[in-house]
């Protein structure tokens, strides 16, 4: 299970000649519709063995086997907690939470090396929830299911600020638990729960709140609404937003143990307004009512307002055990579009193993799928123009876990 | 303070001791006509009926004798008898050196009847190591440090005094292996007593059987026990020791019994003292890729890399006294008595799994009272049957706290953080308090149905229930651990001899039940009960001339703990189908023994093994986080290995001049598991050896001594011992770039010892030092173990049959 987010590509141009698309939980640059800058994009792949994750070039998405045989990086003790990766280009950040430190590594010429580890031990639990570029170098992360923050700018690897979201509004024996922060401008879009400690109840909504940046200051609660929770995620790592035409769109995560363990409410997307503060009221999209209450993980953003989402099928029946979260063969990819608010496509695909890795190209998805009745993990491409789905390489090693394709540039 | 006091405490019964030495009485030395020492010779006092037997150099002492003539009669397997007349005058010590001839004609009954009880053991048919401890005795060691040199075990310590341990046989290890003391399992005396504080010296004998366990050490045993018995129910001895050793480390230990025979009154007393400030140096090591990184002091973004610093947070202190008082040859009773253990520990935690997460104030504490009982009878109801009860009842309190208001302490003893509220291991401050019971009965019934044939009944039952909660936890959340579990396990040993006890065979079955009470979310109270049945053999053929062979099986299960079925109520989720790990163990080998010309003693043992064990219990992964209330995890069933290796020792000895012991043990574990959890696709660890397991490892061991060189009944001995571990790989090793791999050197590992001993071994001084080139030594991937360590050690040991 596990790992990282990746990519959602958009991001597009940057500074200095360089260009890094990908990632993550959110990008912080001016979105506009697709631009496909990359003629030659490299791509990487993390498979989990039983005992060990393995980095490992790809030379061709289409073609050939990826294998962790004699090549790549060992990266079990670098990049420690799978959940706490965050990527920008060939660049990967991570938070130890063993060693408390923060590393920057660059993945090139075929292994993972070690640029610059600085201690970190600014929040109170280094097991990150969430994470978002409020700059091309300043990154802001924090724990799961916390009000705690830490900004740091990984060109000079300084942590520039750490500390609490203000307190304002959380009631007596309450604590805030924060799931998204969206960069809008000079200010930052807070998405959260309230857990009560005493009954260690966490309610069933979503509040929304803007505060100043960099100031980190005047915290308003802007809203609340009880369709779905909670508003992004509980395990960094996760694709749970995106914008797309001036909007930036976020996936709640209600799913038991993967998510924020609300069996009972749906997946849905809400989104809100660029330099606005709350969220459209005028949008919902209940994708789990057209499942038929199924709930779903976020994989990528493929562009032209399509979402490439897995959804969790029938627990009821495939669940017999909580370990059946990570290995039942009980995953469907789906297609939604974010501006009909339909689900468009269900992927060919029997039912497969939990994945929630993919990489875009030109508007063409890539994703490792974890089909146990195929003779091994492979890389399918899924071209979002023609709707057509054609198998690439196989990936090998793959043994404890599904998976995690990175795009490097 | 608590050292002082110990201290203070052992120089007084020291001096008491000594002063009873000094009364008159009677001692000397039993020796061949090639002036060798006869051990094991009896001595008695013909007029008085008091007798002893001499030990390991010959030696023999009587105290408290009146003054008069007395005739001394001395008798020794092989050798013909002799008496000697002698008269004794009041207030001094008078020496009787006694020279005994060899009896040609019974030197094959001493093949047969002066095997000890360890070599008899041995030769049983199960694949077993018995270690006496007497020959370790005046070293300053426990229970671990000796097995760590037998064949086919590995010991992977994470530390110093009281650190964890892993212990592996033949290529099995955690919960697979079992450990007890005097036929029964450890857990019943709480957590308390562990195989890495119990000192040498209250311990007799160590058996460690691999693979394949007898019946009546009732446990649930997937690749081996260890059973250690203690020193109990003799005449009158008495054993003390002490010893003081780099960081800080203080040892000491008492271990007495007596039996005033006409009254049939038994007392016995096992006591130990441990404390160690454990602040050995840590290092940073290229080699390994270790580096201790610390915050930079002109800029807190910033690591600084030391070479070097002392552990700050490793202070371990543990204590012990198991008393133990009743009677025995009694018509009701062979022996019954009553005991009492308290146990009692102090463990400051330095490190998490890795030494990378360092802890500045984390220590836990606890205690244990364990009432007992113990029954035998022989001849119960008709001859040859006899029947043991042991019973006891341990009620065991552990506080674990974690309330420093600091967090991410680096190696030199500073913490990022200081913010008051935190945790170091938790995100919050924690005081978690913990409360076990454990009740247990064990019954044996013994039949000797007649020379040749045995039969042995073994059933244990115990009940088991765990209960905590956090002191600061500010909004009183009680977590829900009120679970129990209870066990029966009943062992059957058929035993039978043919061909003039040439071929032995043991048949045995096992049988399992486990039942629990679990209370459910919605407070509903549920029962489950599960039986499952083992069963094995254990046969050895005399060949010829010393020469042996043996060969053993056994089908083993490892049951679900409490907390793998049914959860701990706070964030392991119960799994009730879980099914109990099971393994098939097989093991051939072949056992010489010689003595030529009296002199030359030659011990030599070989074995080949296979294990092939499946559905092993894992957890699953992340779900658990400290400080997240929302992560789960659960146990379940996938994988396992096979286990194929061989093992092989050689022991040479002079008469008491030397001795010299050589072993290697080999084992390849490989990954069983053929396809990845719920497909088709073979995965690409399939066959693969195990990676952070040793696999190649040996040790040699040298001993030379001399008596009275320094003087009549003193002798003087060296020892050197030294440790081999071929480098091996922390990951799979044909996966991954080697230049990023992860491998463990190669260790050779370097101990010495000389001991002084006067008076036939009253008193015994000891210097010793371990790890002597100060090598750089891991055993869990990247936990540095401790550098050089030096001791001096006393030990007054007189034993009086």
């Amino acid at each position: 299970m596990n790992n990282l987010k990746h990519m959602k590509k958009h991001l597009s141009i940057l500074v200095l000649g360089l260009v890094a698309v990908g990632l993550v939980t959110s990008c912080s640059d001016d979105d506009g519709p697709e631009i496909e800058d990359i003629v030659d994009p490299e791509f990487a792949v993390i498979v989990g063995t039983d005992n060990g994750r393995y980095m490992l070039p790809i030379e061709d998405l289409m073609s050939g086997v990826i294998s962790p045989v004699g090549k790549g990086t060992n990266v079990s003790e670098i990049l420690t907690w799978e959940e706490n990766v965050m990527q920008k280009g060939r660049d990967i950040y991570h938070v130890n939470p063993d060693a408390n430190k923060f590393g920057k590594y660059r993945f090139e010429d075929g292994v993972l090396k070690v640029i610059q580890e600085i201690p970190f031990s600014h929040i109170p639990s280094l097991y990150l929830g969430w994470h978002a570029w409020v700059s091309d170098s300043e990154l802001i992360f924090g724990p799961r299911s916390g009000n705690h923050y830490a900004i740091v700018d990984v060109d000079k690897m300084t942590v520039v600020k750490s500390g609490e979201f203000d307190k304002t509004a959380i009631p007596a024996d309450h604590s805030r638990r924060v799931f998204s922060v969206i960069p809008q401008g000079n200010k930052l879009f807070l998405g959260y729960g309230l857990y009560n400690e005493a009954t260690e109840v966490h309610y069933d909504k979503s509040y929304t709140a803007v505060l100043d940046y960099p100031s980190m200051t005047n915290l308003e609660v802007t809203g609340e609404d009880d369709r779905s929770a909670p508003l992004g995620t509980v395990r960094n790592s996760y694709f749970s937003n995106f914008k797309d035409n001036g909007y930036t769109y976020i996936l709640t995560i209600p799913m038991p143990v993967l998510g924020g363990g609300k069996a009972d409410m749906p997946t849905a997307i809400y989104r809100v307004k660029d330099g606005e503060y709350k969220l459209d009221p005028d949008y919902f999209f209940n994708i789990s009512a057209q499942r038929n209450g199924d709930n779903q993980l976020g994989v990528t953003y493929i562009g032209n307002g399509k979402v490439l989402l897995i959804s969790a099928h029938d627990t009821d029946t495939h669940i017999k055990e909580f370990n059946d979260w990570w290995y039942a063969n009980m995953w469907e990819y789906l297609i939604v579009d974010i501006n009909t608010k339909q689900v468009v496509k269900k992927l060919d695909f029997p039912l497969v193993g939990n994945s929630r890795s993919g990489v875009v190209h030109n508007g063409k998805a890539y994703i490792a799928v974890n089909d146990a009745t195929a003779d091994g993990v492979y890389i399918w491409e899924y071209d979002s123009n023609t709707d057509k789905l054609t198998r690439g390489a196989r990936v090998d090693g793959a043994d404890g876990d599904t998976p995690m394709l990175y795009r490097l540039k | 303070m608590e050292v002082f006091r110990w201290g203070m405490a052992l120089i007084s019964i020291l001096t008491v001791c000594q002063v009873n030495a000094q009364d008159s009485g009677l001692f000397g030395h039993v020796k061949d006509a090639k002036d060798n020492s006869i051990a094991q010779a009896t001595v008695k006092i013909v007029e008085t009926g008091s007798a002893t037997i001499t030990d390991d150099r010959g030696g023999y002492r009587f105290a408290s004798l009146k003054k008069g003539d007395y005739t001394v009669e001395v008798t020794a397997i092989g050798y013909h008898g002799q008496r000697k007349a002698i008269r004794l005058s009041d207030g001094t010590a008078t020496q009787l050196d006694v020279m005994l001839q060899v009896n040609e004609k019974s030197i094959e009954q001493v093949e047969v009847q002066g095997k000890s009880e360890a070599r008899k053991i041995q030769e049983s048919g199960f694949n077993v190591n018995v270690i006496e401890t007497k020959q370790y005795a005046n070293s300053n060691t426990d229970i671990n440090q000796i097995l760590n040199r037998s064949t086919g075990v590995k010991i992977r310590e994470q530390g110093g005094l009281g650190s964890n341990f892993s212990f592996s046989i033949n290529g099995m290890s955690g919960n697979h292996i079992k450990f007890f003391i005097d036929g029964v399992p450890i857990e019943a005396y709480g957590s308390g007593m562990s195989f890495n504080n119990i000192p040498v010296n209250i311990v007799e004998r160590i058996e460690v059987y691999k693979g394949v366990t007898p019946a009546h050490l009732t446990s649930d045993a997937l690749g081996g026990a260890v059973n250690i018995i203690t020193k109990r129910d003799r005449r009158k001895s008495i054993d003390l020791s002490y010893s003081l050793g780099s960081f800080n480390t203080h040892r000491a230990a008492v271990s007495g019994s007596f039996t005033e025979p006409k009254k049939g009154l038994h007392v016995n007393i096992n006591s130990f003292f441990n404390y160690s400030d454990n602040d050995y140096l840590m290092k940073t090591n290229p080699d390994a890729r270790v580096y201790l990184e610390v915050v930079d002091k002109e800029n807190s973004n910033r690591f600084d890399i030391i070479k070097s610093a002392r552990r700050f947070n490793d202070a371990y202190r543990s204590a012990m006294t198991q008393v133990e008082a009743g009677l025995s040859n009694k018509s009701w009773a062979d022996v019954f008595v009553l005991g009492l253990t308290y146990n009692n520990t102090y463990n400051e935690v330095q490190t998490g799994a890795t030494q990378q997460k360092v802890f500045g104030h984390v220590h836990e504490r606890g205690h244990t009272w364990i009432p007992s009982l113990r029954y035998r009878k022989e001849n119960l109801f008709v001859d040859g049957l006899s029947a043991t009860l042991f019973a006891n009842s341990a009620n065991e309190k552990m506080v674990v706290v974690d309330t420093s208001s600091r967090r991410g302490y680096r190696w030199d003893g500073v913490p990022d953080t200081l913010s008051a509220g935190i945790g170091e291991m938790g995100s919050t401050k924690s005081i978690r308090h913990y409360s076990g019971y454990n009740n247990l009965i064990q019954t044996t019934l013994n039949y000797e149905v007649n020379t040749h044939q045995t039969v042995n009944l073994t059933h244990s039952f115990t009940s088991h229930s765990r209960k905590s909660y956090n002191e600061i936890d500010p909004y009183n959340h009680s977590f829900r651990q009120d679970n129990r579990v209870d066990r029966h396990v009943v062992g059957l040993n058929y035993m039978h001899d043919f061909f003039n006890k040439k071929w032995r065979n043991h048949i045995f079955g096992k049988y399992y039940h486990f039942g629990g009470k679990v209370l459910q979310e919605d407070d509903t109270e549920s029962r489950q009960s599960k039986s499952y049945t083992g069963y094995g053999i254990a046969s050895s053929y005399f060949l010829a001339n010393g020469l042996g062979i043996k060969a053993s099986y056994e089908h083993a299960y490892r049951l679900p703990t409490m907390v793998e079925l049914y959860g701990n109520g706070t964030d392991v989720l119960a799994n009730t189908e879980l099914i109990p790990e099971n393994s098939d163990n097989y093991n051939l080998g072949l056992f010489y023994n010689r003595k030529l010309r009296d002199l030359h003693t030659i011990y030599i043992t070989g074995a080949v093994f296979y294990r092939n064990a499946e559905n092993y219990i894992h957890r699953t992964p992340p779900g658990v986080i400290a400080g997240s209330s929302a992560s789960y995890s659960q146990y379940y069933n996938f994988g396992g290995i096979k286990v194929e290796g061989a093992e092989f020792e050689l022991t040479y000895a002079y008469a008491d001049l030397l001795r010299f012991t050589a072993n290697m043990s080999y084992e390849s574990a490989v990954d069983r598991e053929k396809y990845v959890k719920g497909t088709n696709r073979v995965k690409i660890s399939y066959k693969n050896r195990l990676p952070d397991k040793p696999w190649l490892y040996g040790n040699t061991d040298f001993i030379i001594g001399k008596n009275d060189l320094l003087g009549e009944g003193s002798r003087l001995e060296f020892n050197w011992f030294m440790q081999f571990v071929q480098e091996y790989s922390t990951t799979w090793s044909k996966l991954g770039d080697r230049s990023t791999n992860y491998y463990i050197p190669t260790q050779w590992i370097q101990n010495a010892g000389i001991t002084y001993s006067i008076k036939n071994g009253l008193y015994n001084f000891t210097l010793e030092g371990r790890n002597l080139t100060d090598r750089i030594a891991y055993d869990n991937s990247k936990l540095q173990k401790p550098g050089r360590f030096v001791s001096l050690k006393f030990r007054y040991n007189l034993n009086i049959y």
